[in-house]
């Protein structure tokens, strides 16, 4: 029923998208959400009478989903909600900074100053969130997600390559789901704000070379440490 | 070209093939090579008709041309050929060479005795076939080349972008003019990433791919030119 609903919401807000890439968003959101965990098998029929559509549209929504790697599917096989673990994380990230740094290059070049002022802007927003987060209690603490991947993906909009925007979405919805096991540590509170004032820094002087460095360390700075494997391997078998 | 014999042929060959891959393949070469001359319609139903298959497959076949950005669609004129640009293949190129240095760090690090004995075969084997003047073969054989040294990176979101980006660049192919001096440099540069590779040293892998690639003897002011004439034309 639930799911009707939010089939319903989509279909007012954005009635020109197709409708087995609305089925795919509400998906996208459930997978990233961890309300459909890692391993729950996907039945298209029940997927299909749920949301009050046919079964084509949540089929082609499927296909979409494997070929952004979050479900497993193969020949006669019920499709899975399929996460890679700590590795494949690895190698999203690997991948990620690559573009970012790239991106970055370019970025550097091409700002404009109202550019800047934007992605300042969402540095400060980022900020925000981590100085909310600083002041609550260690069991309510929460990732700050969105705000960080807003910042990044504006960075990488202002390379204005098609290329590295287009992969860029692509992997967004793996890193949203793999930023929910990231530990929140006060220290971050101070740290991350701060790498992001430097990154809008780097970009600020035009410096193609530096900005990918601040990129490239940036990135390398961030990954998901060994703890943060723990701390999913946990709430994984805790069903979360 | 007959696009109803070779979608014959194709699924003759391939019977498993579905209709839309066949269709999505074959329009796609006629973009990259021309035969749709860029802003040209793409009609669904003429290509329907002329197939004698439903208008479904096509209509699938260029949905996914225009995902890739092969095709762009007007609302209620139809779907057209998307113009190939030169500011978007030096984007394209850029991501290309970035992916391609990361990539070659990871896999010289990697990489056996006998994938480096391949990658020498592949570059002894663009020489052969530079005597033989087949040029659609150097270019296929540039690209096994490349893409066997970034398949052993082992990062599947790596390798996918890389395929995803030479299918993009495929037009490329068209507009590379090659002569000995370019062939006995680019092959040269060949044996030095062998050799970088085998070495395993990251910083000389690095120097040896960024080289090739930013010095890629491509003239992209001739590109740019014979784009412009070919659209014009």
């Amino acid at each position: 029923m639930k799911r009707k609903e939010a089939l319903l919401k989509k279909r007012k807000k954005e009635n020109k998208k197709k409708l087995s890439d609305m089925i795919c968003d509400i998906l996208i959101e459930e997978i990233v959400s961890l309300k459909l965990k890692p391993d729950t098998p996907l039945n298209m029929s029940q997927l299909a009478e749920e949301m009050g559509v046919s079964i084509t549209p949540v089929r082609e929504a499927v296909t979409k989903l494997q070929g952004l790697g979050l479900v497993n599917k193969g020949y006669y096989k019920q499709p899975t909600v399929g996460i890679g673990g700590y590795n494949d994380y690895m190698k999203l990230h690997e991948f990620r900074t690559i573009l970012e740094t790239e991106a970055a290059k370019q970025a550097a070049v091409l700002m404009t100053e109202s550019d800047h002022i934007q992605l300042h802007r969402l540095a400060e927003k980022l900020e925000d969130a981590y100085r909310l987060n600083m002041h609550k209690p260690k069991s309510d603490k929460v990732v700050v997600t969105k705000e960080d991947i807003d910042f990044h993906t504006f960075a990488i909009a202002c390379s204005q390559n098609p290329y590295i925007m287009q992969q860029y979405t692509k992997i967004k919805p793996k890193l949203l789901f793999f930023r929910q096991f990231v530990v929140v540590e006060n220290e971050e509170a101070i740290s991350v704000p701060q790498e992001h004032y430097m990154l809008c820094y780097a970009l600020k002087t035009k410096d193609a070379a530096f900005a990918a460095e601040a990129f490239l360390h940036h990135g390398q700075a961030a990954t998901f440490g060994k703890n943060d494997q723990d701390e999913a391997e946990k709430r994984q078998s805790k069903g979360c | 070209m007959n696009i109803k014999n070779v979608l014959e042929k194709k699924l003759q060959e391939n019977p498993f093939q579905s209709l839309t891959e066949a269709l999505y393949e074959i329009l796609l070469h006629m973009i990259v090579r021309f035969h749709l001359p860029p802003h040209s319609m793409v009609s669904v139903k003429q290509i329907a008709d002329i197939c004698q298959t439903s208008k479904t497959p096509v209509k699938n076949a260029v949905d996914l041309l225009e995902e890739e950005g092969f095709v762009y669609k007007i609302k209620n004129k139809g779907a057209f050929v998307a113009p190939f640009e030169y500011e978007d293949y030096v984007n394209g190129h850029k991501l290309r060479t970035a992916l391609e240095i990361a990539a070659s760090k990871k896999a010289g690090l990697l990489m056996e005795e006998s994938d480096f004995m391949q990658l020498r075969q592949i570059a002894t084997e663009v020489q052969e076939a530079y005597a033989k003047q087949d040029i659609s073969k150097i270019y296929a054989l540039e690209q096994a080349f490349h893409l066997k040294i970034v398949s052993h990176s082992q990062n599947p979101h790596m390798i996918e972008a890389y395929k995803d980006l030479i299918k993009r660049l495929h037009r490329l192919s068209f507009y590379i003019k090659i002569d000995a001096q370019i062939i006995a440099e680019l092959n040269k540069q060949h044996f030095e990433i062998c050799d970088a590779l085998e070495r395993r040293d990251e910083r000389l892998i690095q120097t040896a791919m960024s080289r090739h690639r930013l010095r890629l003897p491509i003239d992209y002011e001739n590109i740019a030119d014979d784009c412009d004439e070919k659209m014009e034309k």
